[in-house]
């Protein structure tokens, strides 16, 4: 059993993360009541895992694709994703809460959820690896790969919105 | 965050950094119930966890009474048997009985020398029957009545139709 310290200072420090992380998939509402999910089940384990937050993660990830996938709105679900309310609080002087969404929310689904789980989540490649299913390198390829992704579209103009 | 960097260049570095400073949205979740129902959820599992163990060990130390109570019973039974079976005075009818100490076998009296055991016996012995037993009746009457002899019927004798 994991603590009720321990439990508060893991939804402290990663609950924001780990709902940007489920959004990834799904929407706001969808994704909180996933994420408060993943911390009672974690509350519940017999044994506590080695490594609590890398088992969020996975819990949340695995959740997430499961409820897509049983969803027979996943379209518009995936469509609401891909036109996502902020998802962001705050942000650098030079960007956005919108823009910062725009950003994130264009790359592949796969990068975006190594680039979350690496910056906010903390996690390591390796535990990102197992999270995915896939291998460190590829994980820290895709890492790479999304970062210079953003890096051309950030100093990239802004496009123009159009007045609506 | 340096586990699996070693190509990271210093734009992408410098990508990493900015968006570090972006903050996730938190999300909308009552961390205080949260905590309550984890707790409460933890409670549960430890509940189930405890039951079936607790189940099984009641179980097995029934059983074991049982079968230590049945066969205390069984063996005190056995013995009061026994104590009753040596202290119990012998039926009053059979008492007043004048009975032979032991029983003489029964004379089956004189054997007809024609029954069939007789001539199985014969024959089994000596082999043939060729001495006949010695009858105490004259030939050509009745062994155990004293009736008179039919006359035999002669066909000669008799006028009419037969009459040769």
């Amino acid at each position: 059993m994991i603590p009720a310290e321990r439990l508060a200072s893991l939804f402290d420090a990663h609950s924001a993360a780990l709902l940007l992380y489920a959004r990834q998939w799904l929407d706001r509402d969808s994704a909180e009541d996933l994420v408060q999910q993943a911390f009672l089940s974690l509350a519940s384990q017999v044994r506590a895992p080695d490594e609590p937050l890398a088992w969020l993660y996975r819990t949340v990830r695995n959740a997430s694709v499961s409820r897509i996938r049983l969803s027979v709105r996943r379209r518009r679900r995936e469509a609401a994703v891909s036109r996502p309310e902020t998802w962001f609080d705050r942000l650098d002087d030079r960007l956005d809460a919108d823009r910062a969404t725009e950003l994130l929310s264009g790359l592949p689904v796969e990068t975006r959820e190594v680039i979350v789980a690496r910056i906010w989540g903390g996690l390591t490649f390796d535990q990102i690896a197992r999270v995915q299913g896939s291998s460190p390198a590829t994980a820290f390829r895709r890492y790479r790969d999304g970062l210079a992704t953003l890096q051309e579209r950030m100093e990239r103009p802004c496009p123009t919105t159009s007045p609506t | 965050m340096s586990d699996h960097e070693p190509n990271l260049n210093d734009d992408l570095q410098r990508v990493e950094r900015r968006l570090l400073g972006w903050a996730p949205s938190a999300p909308n979740i009552d961390r205080d119930r949260l905590i309550f129902e984890a707790g409460r959820s933890s409670a549960r599992s430890k509940f189930k966890q405890a039951f079936w163990p607790l189940a099984t060990a009641a179980a097995v130390l029934a059983a074991i009474g049982s079968a230590w109570g049945w066969s205390r019973e069984h063996s005190r039974r056995q013995d009061l048997e026994m104590v009753l079976e040596r202290s119990r005075p012998a039926h009053p009818a059979l008492l007043a009985m004048d009975l032979p100490a032991t029983i003489a076998p029964r004379d089956p009296g004189p054997i007809d020398p024609y029954s069939y055991a007789a001539l199985t016996r014969r024959l089994t012995e000596s082999g043939d029957l060729i001495d006949p037993p010695t009858l105490d009746v004259p030939i050509g009457r009745h062994p155990v009545a004293d009736e008179p002899i039919p006359t035999p019927y002669r066909v000669r004798s008799k006028p009419g139709r037969f009459d040769l």
